[in-house]
């Protein structure tokens, strides 16, 4: 075993000597503390490794050759150990962060340096409570005195803010080891531990003086003006320094003295940490600083941490437990918030908008993305698993102020970070970084190991199985190979998902998940072609893509819990990223984000209810016989309700679809939101014992489909941006399968399965053809296009089989699924319903019209004479999809057949539902009917040939205009566009129709928003910027805390 | 018990000035005093009544044991606070001059030593 006290005596045998070398050489002082740092960290990995094959090694060190109560003991166990390795490694990369600043003030700030990693250290490894005093002191002092190396007013000002909450802290904590000693006799913790619990009142007091001593220490929000001051003043390698070496010291010497509070003590300090996580990312919310944000961001995780570590001790959890999730979020919040500060450092910009230098500059955003997204909490990072196995506790314990606490913070803390990294992806980007080697190194080292500790980290943790960790290693691997041509990238990425497809994932599903599976992973795989239309590399799509694919895959194939959760949240990570590629997507993605984060937090919520799952055994077979309560059932529709675009939490789609690139917003429209229709179906099998379609909440679901269908297409009547009317009619759409789904019934299952299976081809159909159309005209105006069926047939030909798909008129499949909606509908007797929803479908018949005249016939426009159809790699999936309605539209058979099986698994096909040939037979007790594709086919061929031969025949008189003969039509050319008949086409019903859409849900979410900041805003008015104020938060905290203790 | 009172007092008397004056010399004075108030509480802590200083000589009563050890019968302080008090003392000194240079410095670069000028950083 190594001898922790040779760790100590190296720090400060090199501190003093420090002076020394510097006057050698500076370079000979700097390398000598990087080697001090390194062998240091190195002891605490041996050590590590050491105790993995002997773990039962004594691992207690005394001084002066006395035993415990006599002399100072340190202990360098496994939990030591790491933090020993991970501490010095910080230190490590911290020093060669700030080497310029070294080569510049000498021998004084390395040495200073140094003693805060002694401090840091010896705090880690001491058992002795006084001892623990005294190395607070030296890293405090050290701190104090290195942040006043970087000599201007304001870290100045912050430096003394800091020494006099830190005397006051430490005056507080020395009083409370007094009083403990005098009523314990000993001040080893170890000791204290084994005496039995004092019960006098004193001794309470003494606790909660040390508990709080160290507790301001930790920054708790309100008492931590000081703090922020600091991190937003100093010099980043200082307040990195803070944030991650000094409070994970202070914080671990915290939790040693955690068993000796008194239960109430405890949860009044959790629940100050978990105010402080909740309000600290508050006030984040609105700041505009990027260093003050992450001073906020900071108190907030450490707060963060003080709570899990309190509430899970308190909660009964093993301490080995306890420690393994604190590790996740401590770790992810090392590695990401020094990594910040650092980035910090090089951009050297405060302006968060002013972050967009970073869009120049490739490595760093991926870096910046790396350690945005893992503070957030998203897999694959450690801190996802924590939070996960931290709610899934909180769940199974009923602690739900908690959990509704943990994830309201969770969630503002995603609203900022992303926000934030939507500054640096999307802004105007002007100017070029200096880039030393020194910064980028520490940075590079700290992404580069946070990613792949979370990669082993996913590949390790048990239950997930390695389906989980193919999504994570596509993103890498296409990463890798992303400045490949993008046609080959194409090729490799359809082979691969391709492969994976047929071999891996579609033989062990049942029929159901086939169904999902091909939906879902065979809808996007046919799209990738339309990705390869882009010329040289086109870097950014490919990685994103594939993992989008494969987690899609993963939620179907998953057998836990957690296992769906994941695949999740990497699909809607993936799917954020396509988002941000558009444009203009910056809103757009963070709208997408925020709601699907909000979604997944009450997924979570929603898991933790739930009985657990069986490893090994699809969640979409265990749904059969499992059954869940309503809450979760609650928690876990809304968060898919979500996904899919419900009316009221649509808010981000109109959005999102609109804003992102085409081809990507066709993947999210076509595939994306049936990823939704699959959660919602679980959640409806997993409560359909005990609910039925003419139960209360089925009827309410069924509305909320409804009026998704109604408000939908009537919004999209009104658009005049091409996309942003697909969007709305996606919605409404989606609408129509909520409604299906809402049934309950073997009948309205396969009429909401086939309208997904229907709308995937359809819509994907109609989103090509028009990327097409976007792509040659560049507008998506559609008053700015005009008559681009002679220049575009195919695309005409497609959106025009598209409309009449969707359009549901005979004889394409949309008719058979608005007759299998309308028919289910009716014979579960909801009549009212039936009557909006085939209302929504003659409002959808406006913009349908309105897509196809506006753009493709009527006038062409000038600037569009040179217009051409579109690449080969958009018509490919668009013969795809074609053929694919064509085959379901003559022989529905080979669809519906397997639906109804599909179905027949959870809900049995009723006696009066019939295949006869292709006449599918209806005989319920409340309605009969019979529905013949096939027939339908050629009724509506003969109709529709014998004019067309009729017309060809007459055809020889007709009289050939050019587009200028104004007998043409009623539309006079070189017109203003807005007096343009295609501009407000709907005006009309707009007058009749408007008033109900007006935009309610953008007015409430903004007041949402609105209440939010200034609520951040008036918050972080506490903070007055006065040294005095500061310290007198402290004493009214204390005060405040110890009333709360309500100790006589 | 006076000892205790007077630390108390004492510690009262410099949160007072850290909260009220707005010179910093005078906060960092008003520290001082806090400081040396905690030192007292400590050092009453330890005490014990009708006791005398944990010094092995005559005016402790000791006896020798079988073993030859020394055996103190009459009451000595404890001496572990009177210890922690002079470590807490040092640490005190380093922080007061560390304060003490800040404020120098601080009004060389703002020439001011009102803690109210300096509210920059804020919200």
């Amino acid at each position: 075993m190594v001898n922790p006290m040779l760790l100590l005596a190296m720090f400060l045998i090199t501190a003093f000597l420090i002076a020394l070398l510097d006057k050698l050489h500076r370079k000979i002082s700097i390398y000598t503390i990087y080697a001090v740092l390194l062998i240091a960290s190195g002891m605490g990995f041996w050590q590590l490794n050491t105790l993995l094959y002997n773990p039962n090694l004594s691992v207690v060190v005394f001084s002066a050759g006395f035993s415990a109560p006599l002399s100072i003991s340190l202990q360098f166990g496994v939990v030591e150990a790491v933090l020993v390795a991970l501490l010095n490694l910080f230190g490590f990369l911290g020093a060669s962060y700030l080497y310029r600043r070294f080569l510049q003030s000498g021998a004084q700030a390395i040495a200073l340096y140094l003693l805060v990693l002694l401090g840091a250290n010896g705090l880690v490894l001491t058992r002795d409570i006084f001892n623990s005093f005294v190395f607070l002191e030296i890293l405090s002092i050290a701190t104090y005195a290195i942040i006043a190396v970087d000599q201007n007013k304001n870290s100045l000002v912050a430096g003394i803010k800091y020494m006099l909450a830190g005397g006051i802290s430490s005056t507080l904590f020395l009083i409370g080891i007094v009083l403990a000693y005098r009523y314990t006799g000993t001040l080893n913790i170890d000791t204290w531990l084994s005496l039995s619990p004092i019960k006098t009142p004193g001794y309470t007091v003494a606790l909660f003086l040390m508990a709080i001593g160290v507790f301001i220490e930790l920054k708790p929000f309100p008492a931590n003006g000081w703090a922020l001051d600091l991190y937003q003043s100093a010099d980043k390698g200082v307040a990195s320094l803070i944030s991650s070496v000094n409070t994970a010291a202070i914080l671990f010497l915290y939790y040693k003295l955690m068993p000796l509070f008194t239960p109430a003590l405890l949860e009044i300090l959790t629940g100050a940490g978990l105010i402080s996580f909740v309000f600290g990312n508050l006030i984040a919310l609105r700041q505009k600083n990027a260093s003050r944000l992450l001073g906020y961001s900071s108190t907030a995780q450490t707060g963060l941490l003080v709570f899990s570590l309190g509430a899970l001790s308190l909660l009964g959890l093993p301490q080995g437990m306890v420690l393994r999730i604190a590790l996740g979020l401590f770790i992810t919040n090392l590695f990401a918030k020094s990594g910040l500060f650092w980035l910090c450092g090089v951009t050297k910009r405060n302006n968060l908008q002013d972050w967009s230098v970073l869009r120049s500059d490739s490595g760093l955003l991926i870096i910046f993305g790396i350690f945005a997204v893992a503070l957030m909490g998203f897999p694959p990072f450690p801190s996802f698993f924590a939070k996960w196995q931290i709610i899934q506790i909180f769940g199974a314990s009923q602690a739900w102020m908690w959990m509704a606490g943990l994830l309201i913070g969770s969630l503002l803390e995603v609203v900022y970070l992303m926000r934030w990294l939507g500054f640096a992806a999307k802004g105007e980007s002007q100017s070029t970084l200096e880039k030393p080697f020194s910064k980028l190194f520490p940075l590079m080292v700290s992404a580069l190991g946070l990613a792949s500790v979370s990669y082993y980290l996913t590949l390790m943790y048990p239950q997930i199985g390695t389906n989980s960790i193919y999504p994570i290693m596509a993103f890498i691997l296409f990463g890798l190979i992303d400045i490949l041509p993008v046609k080959l990238k194409g090729v490799l990425a359809i082979a691969a998902l391709s492969l994976w497809g047929w071999f891996v994932l579609l033989p062990p599903l049942p029929l159901m998940g086939q169904l999902f599976a091909l939906i879902l992973v065979g809808g996007s795989i046919v799209q990738i072609f339309a990705f390869m239309r882009y010329q040289g590399a086109a870097e950014g799509f490919f990685p994103s893509l594939t993992m989008l694919i494969f987690a899609l895959g993963n939620i179907v194939l998953a057998s836990t819990k957690l296992q769906f959760f994941l695949a999740w949240e990497l699909m809607t990570l993936a799917a954020y990223l396509l988002i941000l590629k558009g444009k203009k997507a910056r809103v757009a993605a963070l709208l997408f984000i925020v709601f699907s984060s909000f979604g997944a937090y009450l997924m979570l919520a929603g898991f933790s209810m739930m009985p657990n799952t069986v490893e090994g055994y699809l969640i979409i077979l265990q749904a059969n016989f499992m059954a869940i309560d309503w809450l979760p059932a609650l928690l876990l529709g809304v968060a898919f309700l979500i996904k899919m675009g419900a009316v009221g939490v649509h808010y981000w789609l109109p959005a999102a679809y609109s804003e992102a690139d085409d081809e990507t917003s066709s993947i999210l429209s076509s595939v994306l939101s049936k990823a939704g229709v699959f959660g919602l179906l679980m959640v409806l099998i997993l409560i359909s014992r005990f609910v039925s379609s003419s139960s209360i909440s089925m009827m309410a679901l069924g509305w909320i489909g409804v009026f998704t269908a109604f408000f939908g297409a009537l919004m999209a009547v009104f658009q005049e941006d091409a996309k942003k009317l697909l969007a709305y009619s996606s919605m409404s759409q989606l609408g129509y399968i909520v409604v299906g789904l809402s049934l309950m019934t073997h009948l309205g299952w396969v009429s909401a399965l086939y309208l997904a299976v229907n709308h995937l081809f359809f819509k994907g159909l109609i989103f090509m053809a028009m990327a097409a159309v976007f792509l040659r005209t560049g507008t998506r105006n559609m008053y700015e296009m005009g008559g681009l069926i002679k220049k575009m047939p195919i695309a005409f030909i497609s959106v025009l089989m598209g409309i009449i798909a969707v359009s549901g008129v005979p004889p394409l499949s949309g008719f058979g699924s608005k007759w299998f909606i309308y028919t289910s509908l009716l014979e579960q007797g909801r009549y009212l319903q039936t009557a909006l929803v085939f209302f929504s479908s003659a409002i959808a018949f406006l913009y349908l019209y309105r897509l196809i005249h506006t753009v493709f016939l009527g006038q062409a426009k000038p600037n569009q004479k040179d217009v051409k159809e579109a690449p080969i790699w958009l018509i490919i999936p668009q013969g795809i999809f074609i053929m694919a309605i064509m085959a379901i539209s003559v022989f529905p058979n080979i669809i519906t057949k397997p639906l109804s099986l599909a179905v027949g698994d959870y809900i049995a096909k009723p006696e009066w539902l019939n295949w006869d040939g292709y006449n599918l037979v209806l005989n319920s007790p409340t309605l009969h009917g019979n529905w013949n594709g096939n027939l339908v086919m050629y009724v509506t061929m003969g109709v529709f040939i014998i004019p067309l031969i009729w017309l060809l025949l007459v055809n020889a008189r007709t009289q050939k205009v050019k587009q200028f003969n104004i007998v043409f039509a009623a539309e006079r050319p070189y017109k203003p566009w807005t007096t343009h008949f295609a501009y407000n086409m709907f005006a009309h019903y707009e007058k009749a129709l408007g008033f109900l859409v007006k935009p309610r849900v953008t007015a409430f979410y903004k007041g949402v928003a609105e209440g939010f900041h200034s609520l951040s805003a008036t918050l972080a008015r506490i903070y007055t910027g006065n040294g005095q104020t500061y310290m007198l938060h402290i004493f009214l905290y204390t005060i405040f805390l110890y009333l709360l203790l309500g100790v006589k | 018990m006076m000892v205790l009172i007077c630390g108390l007092l004492l510690m009262l008397i410099g949160i007072w000035a850290m909260l009220i004056k707005k010179n910093i010399i005078r906060i960092i004075i008003g520290f001082s005093i806090l400081d040396t108030g905690t030192h007292l509480v400590i050092v009453a802590i330890g005490y014990v009544k009708h006791a005398t200083a944990p010094i092995v000589d005559k005016a402790v009563n000791i006896s020798q044991n079988a073993e030859g050890g020394i055996q103190v019968l009459g009451k000595v302080v404890d001496p572990v606070p009177s210890a922690l008090v002079l470590t807490a003392i040092v640490i005190g000194l380093a922080v007061t001059a560390l304060l003490l240079s800040f404020a120098v410095r601080l009004y060389k670069v703002g020439n001011s030593l009102n803690i109210n000028d300096y509210e920059e950083l804020k919200w």
